[in-house]
């Protein structure tokens, strides 16, 4: 199990986080002028990495907040913790 | 006279249920305290106005820093989240919701009564964390999780808020706030875990 450090509420097990998906996906300001292709890959085409994944967690049986975890899918390193908003990747590295 | 219709969220467990250790003692105590009212607060910490008219409707403070207690006599607000908060006061402050309500009534913040919802569960005793620690992956030893603290996390796969509210080993208490309709469950399974030392029950307070 992941022991994942939230960051409001300090290191606590996976089971207390849901996790929700790649991260830094904007939602395009105008919807109506993308192509069905565009507007696909926006909905449903998600990176798939070998390697380090930005990526979303909720600490739903805690504080209830969304951040991001730079994670590595091979080792299961946590890399980076950041929050909602913050340029990916900032943030001081993790253990 | 009011007549308080309110049942025992451990109605269904046999108060009289209790099992000893092999010398016949008990090593640690469960009991529900149903004379709380719970209330949820959320707002912006970064306003100042919003703290200050909460420090004043209460007379404490509001924690800020994450999972500490603030706390004056039974009165008690407990840091559940950066903007999140549940005060935990006696059901007897009946003007407390609305003094909450009548100082946040032109902000945007939110309060809750969740009274009906949610309840109260104290374990105590020369086993308490012990038993608690056997449906609970946070680390509860007390200098890790001292008193003044609290922790959102999962106790018996329920979600609950713990606090410890009195750290000598001999007799130590912590409060557990669970979803009323997971209570049930919870004492079940902390009955279960205190089996081996030995457990009873304290009269609902």
């Amino acid at each position: 199990m992941l022991e994942i450090r939230c960051p409001w509420c300090g290191p606590r097990d996976q089971s207390e986080y849901s996790f929700g998906g790649e991260a830094h996906i904007t939602r395009p300001l105008e919807p109506e002028s993308l192509s069905d292709q565009q507007w696909g890959d926006y909905l449903f085409n998600r990176k798939n990495p070998k390697g380090r994944h930005a990526e979303q967690w909720c600490h739903s049986a805690g504080c209830g907040r969304w951040f991001n975890v730079l994670r590595d899918t091979v080792t299961y390193r946590i890399e980076k913790i950041y929050k909602v908003g913050q340029a990916p990747g900032t943030g001081d590295r993790e253990g | 006279m009011q007549v308080s219709r309110r049942q025992s969220a451990l109605s269904r467990i046999d108060a009289q249920n209790t099992s000893a250790d092999v010398s016949g003692e008990f090593g640690c105590w469960l009991g529900e305290c149903q004379s709380l009212q719970l209330v949820n607060l959320r707002g912006d910490p970064d306003d100042q106005l919003f703290q200050q008219q909460v420090n004043e409707a209460l007379g404490i403070r509001l924690p800020i820093r994450p999972n500490t207690v603030t706390q004056d006599g039974p009165l008690r607000v407990c840091w559940l989240g950066p903007d999140w908060w549940l005060v935990m006061a006696p059901a007897s402050d009946e003007t407390l919701q609305e003094r909450l309500g009548a100082a946040l009534a032109h902000q945007h913040t939110s309060l809750s009564d969740l009274t009906g919802g949610q309840t109260l569960i104290e374990i105590g005793g020369r086993t308490a964390r012990d038993v608690l620690a056997s449906a609970c992956t946070l680390d509860l030893h007390p200098t890790q999780l001292p008193v003044g603290c609290c922790a959102q996390t999962q106790l018996a796969h329920t979600v609950v808020l713990i606090v410890p509210t009195i750290q000598e080993p001999e007799q130590a208490v912590v409060d557990i706030v669970v979803r009323r309709s997971f209570a049930e469950h919870l004492v079940r399974w902390l009955m279960d875990a205190a089996g081996e030392d030995g457990y009873a029950f304290r009269q609902s307070v």
